[in-house]
């Protein structure tokens, strides 16, 4: 693992060093992303970890509930 | 890519590594029965460990270090005795759990033997093959998966030494988009040089559609890979059954005319035996005659000129595993999305690798008598890669095409007269 050209060095869930044991980390691709697969052998968690260079997000439409809701939350934040 | 230190710690086989220890905890085939009526002493390579295996006049078998502890000469050129083996060189006898019985040479009375040993590891028959467990006692049980005790069928064994390391060999069990490229679209362009306008290719199409979703599941034996093709849906087998990669080291294939296990057996870090393992179903209402023998035949992946033999499917996996490199580097690799099965058995490898240091049983691993008397593995019935149709009329595009019995098998299996030899 010390010798991936990764900064993915800690488990995320326990934070223990993934040099240690048989923790395993795999990068794979999927278009312009890098993810990391990765198994820890402290704690067993495993997932997968994606290095984030640009967030995207999508405009909700004006009628879309989740919308209307944080319309009201931003609405009693500025009347707070 | 996957670090230079991982890709030693998943592909070294040897005593002390880490997958050496893993490896070291499950039962191999490391002979056809037929091989030691033909020759009841033969060389046997597992794990790095250079071996002989013999079958003694009161019919134990026993596998036992190739060197004599002597003077190292080859045991596998030994003397079956009533009782054990004999050294060729000057005549020290071992039992099959590695006492040395005699010593010729010495004086009469001499204890000299009783402070000799030899490394022996035990033996057992299942299905017409002789497994060896090289792992630390109390051994497991021999895993006995149905194909090896299904009654009322034909066995048959395909085997070819390759010249790299299992675990690019088992990595191919669970890349799943492969069979489209390397076996539909490949095969398409070597038989339309090969034999223009041949109707083997008719064959291919089910081989060439294409994957829209590749899906695995763990389960307790290992990995179900599962395939939508295109012009299937999740209703079809090869999504709703799947078939498994039975971890650590076979392959299930097949549909509900053929099954196979395809094993691949360490040798050492750099050689890999691969045995094809097919069970054959007789038609409906045909009762098989008993099979006295399973036969075993060499499937070969070389030309005379030393080219790869590319034109059925088996071969066409050994030349994509020898050329990946010895071992291959997994560190000059580029997974994509469509590797995820890949990634998956390397994570499952690291995980047992962890769980044998921390001394307990890995995946695979059964002791409980109860859970062993027959391990049925879940296979596709219809699979869309494999024609369930005519057996005997649909060219032969795998490894059985090499199968000198195939012929006297198709008799049998259609309740057929035949002066069978097996």
């Amino acid at each position: 693992v010390a010798e991936l050209d990764s900064s993915v060095r800690f488990c995320p869930a326990c934070g223990q060093a993934l040099a240690v044991g048989m923790s395993y980390l795999q990068e794979f691709w999927v278009a312009t992303e890098t993810i990391y697969y990765c198994w820890c052998s402290s704690c067993s968690w495993r997932g997968e970890i994606k290095a984030v260079a640009r967030v995207i997000g999508v405009e909700p439409a004006e009628d879309d509930q989740s919308f209307s809701d944080l319309h009201e939350l931003e609405t009693i934040y500025r009347n707070s | 890519m996957l670090s230079t230190e991982r890709n030693e710690a998943l592909t070294r086989v040897g005593r002390g590594t880490p997958a050496g220890e893993l490896l070291r905890r499950y039962w191999y085939p490391v002979a056809a029965v037929a091989d030691l009526d033909a020759n009841p002493v033969v060389k046997v390579r597992l794990l790095g460990e250079d071996l002989a295996l013999y079958r003694d006049g009161q019919g134990t078998l026993g596998l036992v270090a190739e060197a004599c502890p002597h003077r190292r000469a080859s045991m596998a050129y030994g003397i079956p005795e009533e009782v054990g083996l004999r050294c060729p060189y000057h005549g020290w006898l071992f039992n099959d759990r590695g006492a040395c019985l005699e010593q010729p040479a010495e004086a009469p009375g001499s204890t000299f033997k009783d402070r000799i040993t030899t490394t022996a590891y035990p033996v057992q028959e299942l299905g017409g093959m002789i497994f060896a467990y090289l792992g630390p006692e109390p051994a497991p049980l021999l895993p006995r998966f149905d194909l090896y005790v299904w009654e009322g069928m034909l066995r048959s064994v395909g085997r070819t030494l390759v010249p790299c390391n299992w675990l690019q060999i088992m990595e191919n069990s669970v890349d799943a988009t492969h069979a489209e490229w390397l076996h539909g679209r490949y095969f398409n362009y070597v038989l339309g040089r090969q034999e223009p306008g041949s109707e083997r290719a008719n064959y291919l199409k089910g081989l060439s559609r294409h994957h829209i979703k590749i899906g695995f599941d763990r389960f307790e034996w290992g990995i179900i890979k599962r395939r939508v093709l295109e012009g299937n849906t999740e209703e079809h087998d090869d999504w709703a059954i799947g078939h498994p990669l039975v971890f650590p080291f076979m392959l299930r294939v097949g549909n509900s005319k053929i099954h196979t296990f395809q094993i691949r057996v360490p040798v050492d870090d750099t050689n890999t035996m691969h045995y094809w393992y097919t069970v054959e179903p007789p038609e409906d209402g045909v009762e098989l005659p008993p099979q006295r023998s399973v036969p075993i035949y060499e499937v070969p992946w070389r030309q005379e000129n030393g080219a790869f033999i590319v034109d059925y499917i088996d071969g066409q996996d050994v030349m994509c595993w020898v050329t990946q490199g010895d071992i291959a580097q997994r560190n000059l690799e580029h997974l994509g999305t469509s590797d995820k099965g890949i990634i998956l058995l390397r994570g499952m490898l690291a995980e047992q690798i962890d769980l044998v240091k921390q001394g307990r049983d890995p995946m695979g691993v059964i002791r409980d008598p109860a859970q062993n008397e027959i391990i049925v593995l879940p296979e596709e019935r219809n699979k869309t890669h494999t024609s369930v149709a005519d057996r005997r009329t649909a060219p032969r595009l795998g490894h059985t095409r090499y199968n000198p019995y195939h012929e006297e098998f198709q008799r049998l299996l259609h309740g057929e007269p035949v002066q069978s030899s097996l």
